[in-house]
């Protein structure tokens, strides 16, 4: 029968130092990689909304047009995975937690400067009067172009898996990815049914595969 | 005196670390029936996998408990990882067995202290739970979350463990061996806790494979079943044995996961001693995930196993956790009936409930 | 009669605050046994005072009657103690109080103090015979000390006693220690209600009491604490001055003890406190018993 078996801890830690902080007046130090809350780069930020399309609880809000990069910090779960999408790598997490609050508040987060040039609107060229005998004039240099286009789309799909492919044969040249692009990457003309990315300005960021009415961009 | 009265117990109860509701029918101080209920905490992660793709999803398999964190977004991944056919990294398969371990360690610290509340005594609860902090904070300096990790990833772990924060760990691991050994000893042999612990709670080993127990419940009634011995992660190098126990009782299930506690330990240190060196620790994998798979892991509290089902999009169709404590709640109703009402907590407590698992 | 009025008056005044400081010194001690920082000593002040603050909420209104009829008996039990007149009233108001407190409990009817109520029943059945038996003991005790006084009740004779009852009654010493855990409501045996409210049957016998109620039951408490520990004190007490501070360091040696057995050991179950504690008081108190009655009457035989 062992009876007060814990005495010699107990009395052992009645002399010791306590183990626990009289926290919030004592701060605790954090270790470097304690993921407390989410810091922005915003000059870096190119506004290309990967990190708002792949928030696991939506936390993330980013506009454009405004310039802003919005955050609930209530609504985060500081599972760093922004940061892990981030094309720019401008997001990174850092040791503190939000402060407790009683009501979910955003917290907003400007460019200095304005909001990034918007992209340039789309060139409208005058469609071309139908006709008929010119396109068939031109219908063998077209389909040339587009197998060259096609496959130049292909190869640089297959180098470098960030790069956006274009399934040319469904594409409708709406240039709706050109005008998302936030980095200008994307040439599109509708005349001469060319599409082109510029793989050394492209982030990757995929805002051209999502808005592409015809899913007919991939990528990765 | 054959009176009966019907105590509500739960969902909020004190000696309840999460909701679960008993229907407690007494006469006198003899419970003779017990009926429980669950969905208090009902979050429909699972259905949440229709709408996040598999990357993120690993994120949400891990938030399904703050306890079993880690398993659950290893589980997932390792289950993703099949179906996809994706080799992780040897480094990175070492790097999840020493954070399931620490995992392991928490956990079973938690439940040590949580039982020591339920039975009254303060000061091992304390202590067990100062001790778990020792462990905590080694996980938080090496993933950045106290119990969420979120460093796993499909395809390998995110972070890796420096030799700084490896030594750290291991004395840390030294430190908690020699810090245990006075609280096993009193869960063991103090005359107060074993007049609580031995001979509460008797699940027999019929009884225990009829109702489909799992974990410390199943190996506390003398049967040898563990998941780590399926060889996930790196436990197919790893050299441990089942540890079980013939008692069947409360003291039982004390002693299989102190036991365990010190075998993690063992994992630990094996684990870091044969750890390959390499820089590469995940692989992105290729491609979208696409048919089933079924994933059995062996979670502090017992077998949990993943079901996930892909058709070739970026988003699975099914995602479908089955947890420990689900399969031992019919153990637990088993076990409540004939028990005297002080030893309610102490039932409740002994399969290690984690409610917030078994309702995801 | 006018040192009686006072004696009453300076108990009911400062006993709560000896009281309370000591259960926040016992949460100090015991929190540093935990290696934790603890609440400042002041912090049973504080509770109690919040509790007032609080809404006053029950089923049955007459609970609050009952609980300070309780109140009430555990002050005239320290008051009948501290002007010195008979032991045996004081442990027998006692007894009343902690009946008011079961009918208070009860009078509400609700599954967890019904529970409760039964095992704080199970308590006195375990403690009753000890306070009894003490009282007993020091009757007995003030008759084999060569005094020059009749055997007595009366605590004002117990303190002029020549030698220290303890020299008599070193077994129902340990008994009375033993049972102040059940009295303080400390593990192991703080089964009806416990200081902290993890348990099965919540707070138990208190779980129904809110607001004011609670805080007169805490203070009651309190005034219970400082006459059962002034009893320990009892036990060193006699006519010499220098005894008092004996006394003063046995009673916190007693009380640290009863810490320190609160912090080491599990909340056992009924049956087992059942069994310990009238083990105890069989052979601490009966054998002590045995010895003096047989030794007072082998001196009379010789006288």
């Amino acid at each position: 029968m062992a009876l007060l078996t814990f005495s010699k801890t107990v009395l052992k830690n009645l002399f010791s130092e306590p183990e626990t902080l009289n926290y919030p007046a004592t701060p605790r130090e954090y270790p470097e990689r304690s993921r407390g809350h989410i810091e922005i780069d915003i000059e870096n930020c190119i506004f290309c909304g990967m990190c708002m399309r792949n928030c696991p609880p939506r936390a993330i809000t980013v506009d454009r047009a405004k310039g802003t990069w919005t955050i609930n910090r209530f609504d985060c779960i500081q599972c760093n995975y922004c940061s892990e999408v981030c094309p720019k790598k401008c997001l990174h997490i850092a040791p503190g937690y939000c402060e407790p609050g009683v009501e979910k508040v955003d917290s907003v987060i400007e460019r200095p400067g304005g909001p990034l040039p918007m992209p340039k609107p789309p060139v409208k060229k005058p469609v071309p009067p139908k006709a008929p005998a010119a396109e068939d004039k031109k219908a063998d240099e077209k389909a040339a172009d587009s197998k060259a286009e096609d496959t130049k789309a292909e190869t640089s799909g297959s180098t470098n898996p960030n790069v956006p492919r274009n399934d040319i044969d469904n594409c409708v040249f709406c240039t709706l990815c050109a005008r998302n692009c936030p980095v200008d990457a994307l040439t599109v003309n509708r005349a001469e049914k060319v599409w082109e990315v510029d793989e050394d300005t492209c982030v990757g960021c995929g805002m051209c595969v999502s808005n592409c009415p015809k899913k007919c961009l991939s990528i990765g | 005196m054959s009176k009966k009265t019907i105590i509500p117990f739960g969902p909020q109860h004190p000696v309840l670390p999460e909701p679960i509701h008993l229907d407690l029918v007494l006469e006198d101080e003899t419970v003779v029936d017990a009926i429980p209920s669950i969905g208090f905490i009902h979050r429909g992660l699972e259905s949440l996998v229709e709408k996040k793709d598999f990357n993120e999803m690993v994120y949400v398999a891990e938030r399904v408990c703050g306890i079993c964190s880690f398993m659950h977004g290893m589980g997932y991944c390792e289950a993703v990882e099949h179906l996809m056919e994706v080799e992780i990294p040897d480094r990175a398969k070492y790097l999840r067995t020493v954070w399931c371990e620490f995992s392991r360690l928490h956990s079973h610290l938690l439940w040590l202290g949580l039982l020591a509340d339920g039975f009254g005594f303060e000061a091992l609860f304390n202590e067990a739970w100062r001790i778990r902090e020792k462990v905590l904070d080694m996980v938080e300096l090496t993933t950045g979350g106290r119990l969420i990790s979120s460093v796993n990833r499909v395809g390998g772990v995110l972070k890796d463990i420096t030799p700084d924060m490896q030594k750290a760990m291991l004395d840390a691991v030294d430190k908690i061996e020699k810090e245990l050994k006075p609280v096993a000893n009193t869960f063991l042999n103090d005359y107060t806790v074993k007049s609580r612990l031995c001979g509460s709670g008797i699940l027999s080993k019929e009884d225990a494979i009829a109702l489909g127990a799992c974990g410390p419940m199943m190996r506390a009634s003398g049967i040898e079943v563990d998941m780590r011995k399926t060889g996930y992660a790196a436990y197919d190098n790893i050299d441990f044995d089942v540890i079980t126990s013939n008692d069947c009782d409360g003291y039982a299930r004390c002693q299989v996961r102190i036991g365990e506690l010190f075998q993690s330990i063992n994992i630990v240190r094996q684990a870091f001693a044969k750890m390959p060196e390499g820089e590469e620790l995940s692989v992105k994998p290729k491609g979208n995930p696409n048919g089933e798979y079924l994933m059995r892991v062996e979670q502090p509290r017992g077998e949990a196993f993943y079901y996930v089902e892909g058709s070739g999009k970026k988003i699975l169709d099914r995602f479908r956790v089955r947890t420990p404590t689900f399969a031992n709640l019919a153990p637990l109703v088993h076990t409540l009936k004939g028990a005297p009402f002080a030893d309610i907590p102490l039932l409740v407590l002994t399969i290690d409930p984690c409610i917030s698992c078994t309702e995801r | 009669m006018i040192r009686s009025m006072i004696i009453i008056i300076g108990f009911i005044v400062l006993a709560p605050f000896i009281g309370g400081l000591l259960e926040g010194i016992d949460r100090k001690i015991s929190a540093r046994m935990q290696r934790r920082v603890g609440p400042p000593i002041t912090q049973p002040f504080m509770d109690v005072a919040k509790l007032f603050n609080k809404e006053f909420l029950s089923v049955n209104k007459q609970q609050l009657f009952l609980l300070l009829a309780h109140l009430f008996f555990v002050v005239f039990a320290g008051s009948m103690f501290f002007i010195g007149s008979d032991l045996l009233m004081v442990f027998f108001s006692l007894s009343t109080a902690a009946m008011f407190m079961v009918m208070a409990a009860s009078s509400t009817h609700t599954p967890y103090t019904g529970v409760g109520t039964m095992r704080e029943l199970m308590q006195m059945m375990c403690c009753e015979p000890m306070e009894l038996l003490t009282a007993v003991g020091f009757y007995l005790a003030s008759g084999m000390a060569k005094t020059g006084i009749e055997k007595s009740f009366l605590v004002s004779d117990l303190i002029h006693s020549n030698v220290s009852a303890i020299m008599y009654l070193p077994g129902f010493f340990i008994g009375f220690v033993f049972i102040l855990t059940i009295k303080f409501r400390k593990s192991p045996f703080d089964l009806s209600t416990s200081h902290h409210a993890h348990q099965e049957v919540v707070k138990g016998i208190t779980a129904e009491f809110s607001g004011g109620a609670y805080a007169i039951t805490e203070i009651a408490e309190w005034y219970e604490e400082v006459m059962l520990l002034a009893v320990v004190g009892l036990f060193i007490v006699n006519s010499n001055p220098i005894s008092y501070l004996v006394a003063a360091l046995v009673v916190i040696f007693v009380y640290f003890l009863e810490i320190l057995i609160d912090n080491t050991s599990a909340r056992v179950k009924w049956d087992l406190m059942f069994k310990i504690t009238w083990g105890v008081i069989i052979v601490f108190g009966g054998i002590n018993l045995f010895l003096l009655e047989n030794v007072s009457s082998f001196m009379k035989f010789f006288q």
